[in-house]
């Protein structure tokens, strides 16, 4: 029967690859390594608020899901 | 009277093409809309169809993948071909039987497991400066000079009109073949969004290069 969308969980080296891109930039590597594992953030939406200027932690904060607490 | 009136609205208002379906596909309908054990072994029926139209298109489009990754990703894709006929259900309009608009799901559902896994292991490039690879294509001696002065206001234009991140989607989808469903599930975004991002990006370089003089 259908499995959700909640077993598949991102293989070692496409989080690897998203903390590369996140901490390319500018997050910091702890926040970068969060981000990356955490399915409710779009890193596209990320990248693209940070290139037009917003700066990472406020991008991050802006994107952050509504039932979780912000990033401090 | 008035209720009368309501129900005639009401069945005016939702679209249904009951005369036009062939009566297998109304036996699917009914069956897959219902509910308890008659709705489950629709599913179950259907899941089965949808695993053996997934198996063929893996196969056809997985050569050199191992039988139980073949087997793996068939059951995968079937699995979300169901979610997603199960969740457009009211959209089937009856232009073709049932079945066959089942298994085109099944189908798109293959062709992208399958592409998923072969970039699961290679380097998904996301560079902002690989956009130089199109001055190297540039300067290819086959081409003749106006190819080459296109190909390189092109690049001039990726560097002058693009943010990097519009940059690095356009240079990874056109430029390195990135399908963009793999692009997108790196990213844990959408096509859609992805696709947005390369119409802004062309749209932007179409207006350039018109700037410079060039007919496109």
């Amino acid at each position: 029967m259908p499995r959700t969308d909640h077993s598949r969980v991102a293989p070692t080296s496409v989080l690897s690859w998203r903390v590369r891109r996140l901490r390319e930039a500018g997050l910091r590597g702890d926040l970068a390594a969060r981000i990356a594992a955490d399915p409710a953030y779009d890193l596209h939406e990320l990248l693209g608020l940070i290139d037009r200027g917003c700066p990472p932690a406020t991008a991050v904060r802006i994107l952050a899901p509504l039932e979780t607490p912000p990033v401090p | 009277m008035i209720a009368g009136a309501h129900s005639s609205l009401m069945s005016l208002s939702r679209p249904t093409h009951s005369t036009l379906l062939d009566d297998d596909s109304r036996v699917w309908l009914e069956r897959l809309r219902g509910d308890g054990a008659e709705r489950d072994r629709a599913h179950a029926q259907l899941h089965e169809l949808l695993v053996g139209a997934a198996r063929f298109e893996v196969r056809r489009r997985g050569r050199g993948l191992r039988p139980s990754d073949l087997d793996d990703l068939a059951r995968q894709s079937a699995d979300d071909a169901l979610m997603a006929i199960l969740a457009k259900l009211d959209e089937f309009r009856g232009d073709s039987r049932f079945t066959t608009w089942a298994y085109k799901f099944a189908l798109l559902e293959a062709a992208v497991a399958v592409r998923r896994r072969a970039w699961q292991d290679r380097e998904v490039p996301l560079d902002s400066d690989h956009w130089a690879l199109l001055a190297d294509r540039a300067a290819t001696p086959d081409q003749d000079a106006e190819t080459g002065e296109l190909i390189g206001a092109i690049g001039a234009a990726i560097e002058a009109s693009l943010t990097p991140h519009q940059r690095r989607i356009l240079v990874a989808v056109t430029l390195e073949d990135v399908p963009i469903d793999v692009l997108a599930e790196r990213l844990n975004s959408t096509r859609g969004a992805l696709y947005k991002t390369l119409h802004d990006a062309r749209r932007k370089l179409r207006a350039r290069l018109a700037e410079k003089g060039f007919d496109l």
